[in-house]
């Protein structure tokens, strides 16, 4: 993954002028997984750059379980851009994160390597993908 | 009509034999005590006398150059080797009209060079910033000009069509009309001078009050929107001056305070003035004018206007408490309260100490020390003073108003910042002052008085006058920013973190010196602290800052964290400190610091993305980390991150 390329948005701030906010801030349908029962997603188109046309996407992980759970993802957007990431969520958490893509929306979410405090679940990516948007 | 009033007034102030046989030794007392005071107060830079420690910002030798300069002025040989060239000057101006009209435009257009070239060098004074964003974010249009929603339409709409006509930036295009403006001034000095019905001498004594007016510092490049206004009160002046030597300038007058309440709100000060005026210029037309020119109507018109003043002041704006520390609040109230909710030493109020000494140093910086000198002789030789001249009466109104003003407004960005805003009083009292010298030079006071009166005032005139040179050079103007943010922090307050931060900024990053510097400030504060302090929390976060750009993440995480020790409210620093974490591989904490910042910014509805985007970018690291990724390539990738 270019590094270069992903982490350039961190200084959007300095962009801010160029940024149209998107409509609503409309949360998208919880996606669950059947791998990881507690921990859902949801995802919003939060804003659009008018400069390069890409789409800011906010997304959150929630973890609606007593135990604290940790996992990686792979969020794939309609262009076939990913994001992954891993995070530990403490319980009853949410996680709040966030990125541009070239796309309109976000088709596909992943998760692997989910572990409930010491109960590891291994089961390999594409947990989510039947949860596709 | 001239009435001679008092028993005392037909006694000449200068006369032998009199008390007005003291006035030299008592105006270079006078004199001698000012320039103590500005020697004093430059040793004491971070003290409340920010109004006549300029000279703290230039070096030991320069001081000493500059003290024994003024006192060597008001050497007897030396003030007329000075003066009477000037005097021989005006007297041939006043003779030949046209040579004065080139001479002005000459002197003008040298002047808004230098004015140009002397300019200052920070946007930190007055509220420069956010003009500039306004102008850019808002179109002006005649149609402003008749609505109530802006204070000053007109100054906004001349600078924002000429940056637009010009094709110049913004900034710059304030900075020369506050350039040509004070070519203006100084031609209407020039202009005032020559003309007016005094002796010559007067005439320099005259020169050199208006020029040396600290408020001038309006014309050095000032972006902001007082210097046409400031402009129009002085032609509003001379014309009322000339209207009391008996010239028909009422209509003019009118003009100019029309237009004047279009570049600022504040003209409208001049409206007691100006009634008065339009009284005086009728007296004889109708025959019940002269009751209400009488001082006593005056003194009751006065006091009731005060006692309306009180009740908008309690009843209409309820400014005599805040009830909360917002800033929405604090700004529809316009006037200081009586009662501030913030704990000592913060608890800036309209009858607090540090308030009432604000308004002296205001006074010390804008208005000329000559100006000054001339007001404390009239209260000392009160009774030797004609005070029910027309004259002095219409500029006593004018300046008791702006005074008024002063007093009660609350300088949201704390009077040594904004200086500007409330130094358009230094006019009218200017010219009150030069009422009041007439009385002192009616040619029965000796020549050796006057010329030690004209000396005084340019000796202190040249030390208040290094303002002018101390904000146009960066290391000075630093060092007055960061004196005066201290002194701001212990009274006013609010803002002092942000003139302090930018007189350190000003000190650059070539050596330790800023770092050293933000840390001497910060351990000063620190006793002075509240229980939550927002403005020594933003200190704390602009060290960390420093930090992080030397890439010490060590003293920077610290700096972060007591940013948010003394201020839980800043969130910025929550986010630097999750960077910081970042960068020294402390991920789980970044994680739960960057999710903190989250929550309380960008929830329920995003405000700033980027806490969002940092936190997927700690998320990716933890992938790296996770998978055994070579330490190589989580270093590159912390090594684009970065706090801004």
């Amino acid at each position: 993954m270019n590094h270069s390329r992903l982490f350039v948005v961190l200084i959007v701030g300095v962009f801010s002028g160029t940024l149209q906010l998107g409509g609503a801030q409309t949360w998208s349908d919880p996606v669950r997984f059947e791998s990881a029962g507690g921990i859902e997603f949801r995802w919003r188109d939060f804003f659009t750059r008018t400069d390069t046309v890409s789409h800011f996407f906010e997304w959150e992980f929630m973890n609606d379980t007593d135990s604290s759970a940790t996992f990686e993802y792979v969020i794939t957007g309609d262009n076939g851009e990913e994001r992954i990431g891993r995070i530990t969520l403490k319980p009853r958490r949410k996680k709040l994160s966030g990125w541009y893509f070239s796309g309109d929306k976000i088709v596909d979410v992943a998760l692997a390597k989910v572990a409930f405090e010491s109960i590891s679940n291994n089961s390999g990516l594409g947990s989510g993908a039947n949860k596709r948007k | 009509m001239q009435t001679r009033g008092s028993k005392a007034g037909n006694r000449s102030v200068g006369e032998k034999g009199t008390p007005g046989s003291s006035l030299g030794v008592t105006s270079f007392l006078l004199f001698l005590t000012l320039v103590l005071i500005y020697s004093l107060a430059s040793l004491l830079p971070e003290s409340f006398l920010w109004g006549v420690n300029q000279l703290a910002a230039v070096s030991t030798p320069v001081r000493l150059f500059l003290i024994s300069g003024a006192i060597l002025i008001t050497i007897p040989a030396v003030s007329r080797i000075l003066i009477e060239p000037f005097e021989r000057f005006l007297r041939v101006a006043a003779e030949r009209k046209k040579s004065v009209l080139i001479i002005a435009g000459i002197i003008g257009a040298i002047g808004s060079v230098v004015f140009y070239q002397n300019r200052i060098i920070t946007d930190m004074y007055g509220d420069s910033r956010t003009l500039l964003n306004l102008l850019a974010g808002r179109h002006y249009s005649i149609t402003d000009l008749f609505g109530f929603n802006d204070t000053e339409p007109l100054t906004r709409l001349i600078h924002q069509s000429l940056s637009r006509s010009l094709g110049l930036d913004q900034k710059l295009t304030i900075q020369i009309v506050s350039a040509i403006t004070g070519g203006l001034f100084l031609i209407a000095v020039l202009l005032f001078v020559v003309h007016s019905k005094q002796p010559p001498i007067w005439k320099v004594f005259a020169g050199i009050i208006l020029v040396s007016l600290g408020a001038n510092q309006l014309f050095f490049g000032h972006v902001e929107d007082y210097t046409l206004v400031y402009l129009a009160i002085i032609v509003f002046l001379v014309l009322s001056w000339r209207l009391f030597e008996g010239r028909k300038t009422l209509m003019a007058m009118m003009g100019v305070f029309a237009l004047g309440v279009g570049l600022h709100v504040e003209m409208l000060l001049l409206t007691p003035a100006l009634t008065y005026a339009i009284f005086y210029s009728n007296r004889d037309r109708f025959p019940a004018i002269p009751r209400p020119l009488r001082p006593k109507t005056i003194i009751a018109a006065l006091i009731l206007t005060l006692a309306c003043g009180l009740l908008a002041y309690m009843f209409y704006f309820k400014a005599y408490e805040f009830t909360s520390d917002n800033q929405n609040e604090i700004a529809s109230k316009i006037f200081l309260p009586v009662n501030n909710p913030l704990p000592f030493p913060h608890a800036y109020s309209l009858l607090s100490l540090e308030h009432l000494s604000d308004v002296l140093q205001e006074l010390l910086l804008t208005v000329a020390p000559g100006a000054l000198l001339i007001c404390i002789l009239a209260l000392v030789r009160f009774r030797e003073l004609r005070w029910d001249d027309q004259r002095t009466i219409f500029f006593s109104i004018a300046a008791f108003y702006f005074l008024l003003f002063n007093l009660t407004v609350n300088p949201i960005l704390s009077m040594p910042r904004d200086w500007d805003f409330l130094s358009l009083a230094a006019a009218p009292i200017a010219f009150l002052s030069l009422a009041l010298s007439t009385h002192f030079f009616d040619g029965s006071t000796t020549r050796r008085t006057m010329n030690l009166l004209i000396a005084c005032s340019l000796g202190m005139g040249i030390l208040s006058s290094t303002v002018f040179f101390v904000n146009s050079h960066e290391d000075t103007a630093s060092r007055r920013l960061r004196s005066i943010g201290i002194w701001v922090y212990r009274s006013y307050y609010r803002g002092s973190s942000y003139i302090i931060n930018v007189g350190c900024k000003l000190i650059g990053t070539e050596n330790n010196m800023e770092i050293e510097e933000r840390r001497r400030i910060i351990q000063e504060l620190e006793p002075f602290k509240s229980k939550h302090d927002s403005e020594l929390g933003f200190l704390y976060e602009k060290l960390g800052q420093v930090y992080f750009m030397r890439g010490d993440y060590d003293n920077s995480a610290r700096c972060f964290s007591k940013s948010i020790d003394v201020d839980a409210m800043n969130l910025h620093s929550v986010k630097e400190l999750a960077v910081t974490c970042l960068k020294t591989r402390r991920f789980s904490l970044a994680s739960d610091l960057i999710d903190v910042y989250n929550q309380q910014v960008n929830d329920p509805v995003v405000t700033e993305p980027t806490g969002l985007t940092l936190s997927e970018y700690i998320n990716y690291i933890g992938v790296l980390e996770s998978s055994g990724r070579d330490s190589l390539s989580i270093q590159k990738a912390l090594d684009q991150v970065q706090l801004f």
